[in-house]
């Protein structure tokens, strides 16, 4: 944390500052109107996808082209739409149905939930080992700060059980991290949320889920029962593949940082920046590529700026950039094969002490 | 639909949608048809804006037909998109019932006020053939017929209630109604137009009153015993005439409006000022502006949710029904409506109240 003078770090912070405030004072009508947009997009993806599975017994390919619409319309509800709706990016409309106190979106883990733990500990606290519960999830080891044990022999396997079940594994999150179910409770625990409180969450926001795309919808469709039941099981599934790689690709790349507790006591902004910087790697891509991530590919931008609207992340990228080529800071981007095979390196990397 | 069916659909809405309402999940994709179709607002599309005076406007507003239909002296909620941000303030309808259901327009006079967020907006926001919401009438400034010798005060602004009742209720006044309007000297409302009911009605007698030339309104009221009087306008004319009506024992009908006074120069640059009330919750404290909202609650031992300090996580959030607050990070004062605002990086810089 140190690589930088003080001086410097006001420097950074007062740069860094000065982009964000040129860029929020362009949030306007064209923010406003671009995410209806892509709600209204994503209404109309999640709709064809759920007639076309229906209409599998027509043509398989309608399935299919149904199930891709489905995923598309689920991924943009949890990435461009949720993650940064919650994030706040949109509070500045006012608008009743799309802000951060308000706002629900389709996926297993409840908002509340990923409001303390994501937007919370995650954002605050990034790449912090043992404040960000993010880092590996409890499941991974993924640098030489966690003590190698045997179980880390088969990690890879883990992360490719977590990819399929990733709504399931944001879900419980929370849960585990508190030791809810399994493990020596945690002494101490300035907790605001109690274990009751946390399971009755956890159960209630699954069920609806699993009620709503293996129960209720099956069940419109009459005849059609399976074709709908394993239709949303395979959006289910592309979703959770999908947006559990671009999150990966954002935080566990080769070259991505962690610091420890003592560094960032009494840190300060340009410190708390240099860290968000060091701690996250972008993906380049197309912009339908872009959207599809939640923006999520411009992760530095994102960990900067968390509440400027995501779709301005790539008009703040090349100043960001800049700033961080003045300070000789790393601006850790590529494309998204060579991200991601540094990734799956980098879990295969420290399965071994 | 019938409030069961809505009910029905909006618990559905919750199990599927994971939205509060039916309406909320396809808010955006019937905008695309309706433009400003909004869950729980009626629409309105605007036919005319013309300036009265300086810096007063009439805004011509063409309810859609399922809006129910107001009484003369009711108000409404006007929401209008400026830039992408959602803004509402309270408007008194200043026209009669008769004109909404024979037109179908409502006319809205509004004094705009130069350092306010909102009135000075709508000159470049409202345009003919834009569609903007109103809520359902509401209030019960109302007037009643059946009484005898209507004494009406009006103060500034006040008088859109009033204007409103006139047109309604003058084709078939039985008695006298005068009108006693303060404003200050040369800033009276819609005078042509009062002029012109007083030369048509002869039961009606209006008097253009500034308190430098005048006095106080309480040295009017003795002229006009045996009067059912009505006031609205500022607190302090309403506070006059209410005190007037106890001593002498009279029923008062009245609308006050106490906005929050826009802040003084020195609350805005001084940080170590005066200090202001905060209402949270319903109860209530005094902060000054030397630190946070969410430090202020936690030396006063007020639970709150907290999280980042640094307006990144939202935990600390709450709905701010009304007040200004400034944002410690850019130092932007907010509006004076109802928004989210964040406690760690907010202080108070007039009365506010808060909901968690």
């Amino acid at each position: 944390m140190s690589k930088l003078t003080p001086s410097q770090f006001d420097s950074l912070a007062e740069q860094l500052n000065l982009v964000r405030e040129t860029a929020m004072a362009k949030v306007g009508q064209k923010d406003a109107s671009y995410i209806r947009r892509v709600i209204t997009a994503q209404r109309i993806f999640e709709w064809s996808g759920r007639i076309l599975l229906v209409l599998g017994f027509i043509n398989p390919i309608l399935w299919l082209v149904g199930v891709l619409s489905l995923a598309i319309g689920k991924i943009l509800d949890n990435m461009e739409i949720g993650h940064n709706v919650m994030h706040g990016q949109y509070d500045w409309m006012n608008d009743k149905h799309i802000n951060s106190k308000s706002y629900e979106w389709d996926i297993a883990c409840d908002g509340d939930s990923w409001n303390r733990v994501h937007n919370y500990e995650h954002h605050t606290f990034t790449n912090i080992i043992g404040k960000d519960r993010d880092f590996g999830y409890g499941l991974l080891r993924l640098s030489n700060d966690f003590r190698w044990r045997v179980k880390n022999l088969w990690q890879f396997a883990t992360y490719v059980v977590l990819s399929v079940l990733f709504q399931w594994g944001v879900s419980y999150h929370e849960l585990a991290a508190e030791r809810v179910f399994f493990g020596k409770k945690k002494q101490n625990r300035d907790y605001a949320v109690s274990h009751n409180q946390l399971k009755k969450r956890f159960f209630s926001k699954g069920a609806k889920q699993l009620v709503k795309d293996y129960l209720l919808f099956p069940l419109l469709a009459g005849p059609f029962f399976l074709w709908v039941f394993f239709g949303n099981l395979a959006a289910n599934l592309i979703r959770n593949l999908w947006t559990s790689t671009i999150i990966f690709c954002g935080h566990f790349t080769g070259s991505v940082e962690t610091f420890n507790e003592q560094d960032c006591v009494n840190e300060s902004k340009g410190q708390w920046y240099y860290r968000q910087a060091l701690g996250s790697s972008n993906i380049k891509g197309k912009r339908w590529f872009h959207i599809l991530t939640g923006h999520l590919s411009f992760q530095i931008e994102h960990h900067l700026f968390p509440d400027l609207p995501a779709y301005r992340y790539p008009e703040v990228a090349p100043h960001v950039k800049r700033i961080f080529n003045e300070f000789g800071m790393q601006y850790n981007t590529g494309g998204f094969w060579r991200q991601y095979a540094s990734v799956l390196k980098r879990i295969v990397r420290y399965s071994f002490p | 639909m019938t409030s069961k069916q809505t009910s029905w659909m909006n618990k559905l809405s919750r199990l599927v949608f994971h939205h509060q309402s039916i309406k909320g999940y396809l808010e955006p994709v019937i905008q695309v048809f309706k433009p400003a179709w909004r869950d729980g607002a009626f629409r309105a599309k605007v036919i005319a804006v013309s300036e009265l005076s300086e810096q007063v406007l009439a805004v011509e507003l063409k309810p859609e037909a399922k809006w129910p239909l107001h009484l003369a002296g009711q108000h409404i909620l006007l929401t209008v998109e400026n830039n992408g941000r959602l803004m509402s303030r309270t408007f008194t309808i200043a026209s009669s019932s008769e004109q909404a259901l024979h037109q179908g327009i409502i006319r809205l006079v509004i004094k705009q006020n130069a350092l306010g967020a909102f009135t000075p907006a709508l000159n470049s926001v409202l345009k003919p053939n834009l569609w903007l919401n109103i809520s359902r009438p509401m209030g019960d400034f109302t007037f009643d017929a059946n009484l005898q010798n209507h004494l009406f005060v009006a103060g500034g602004s006040g008088i859109t209630p009033f204007i409103a009742k006139l047109h309604e209720h003058l084709p078939r006044a039985k008695s006298p109604i005068t009108l006693l309007y303060f404003a200050k000297p040369h800033q009276h409302l819609l005078v042509d137009e009062l002029m012109t009911l007083a030369d048509h009605y002869p039961y009606f007698n209006v008097k253009f009153l500034n308190r430098v030339e005048h006095g106080d309104v309480s040295g009017q009221l003795s002229d006009y015993p045996n009067h059912h009087i009505s006031v609205c306008g500022p607190q302090s004319l309403y506070q006059q005439v209410a005190s007037y009506c106890e001593q002498n024992d009279i029923g008062c009908a009245s609308e006050h409006f106490a906005p929050l006074a826009w802040p003084s120069s020195t609350n805005i640059n001084d940080s170590d000022g005066e200090q202001v009330e905060v209402k949270h919750n319903g109860k209530a404290l005094l902060v000054d502006q030397a630190q946070s909202l969410l430090m202020h609650f936690k030396q006063k031992g007020i639970q709150v949710n907290s999280g980042c300090g640094m307006g990144i996580c939202h935990q600390c959030q709450c709905t701010k029904r009304r007040g200004i607050v400034r944002d410690m990070r850019t130092g932007k004062l907010s509006d004076m409506g109802e928004e989210l605002i964040q406690l760690c990086i907010s202080q108070a810089v007039t009365e506010v109240e808060l909901e968690s």
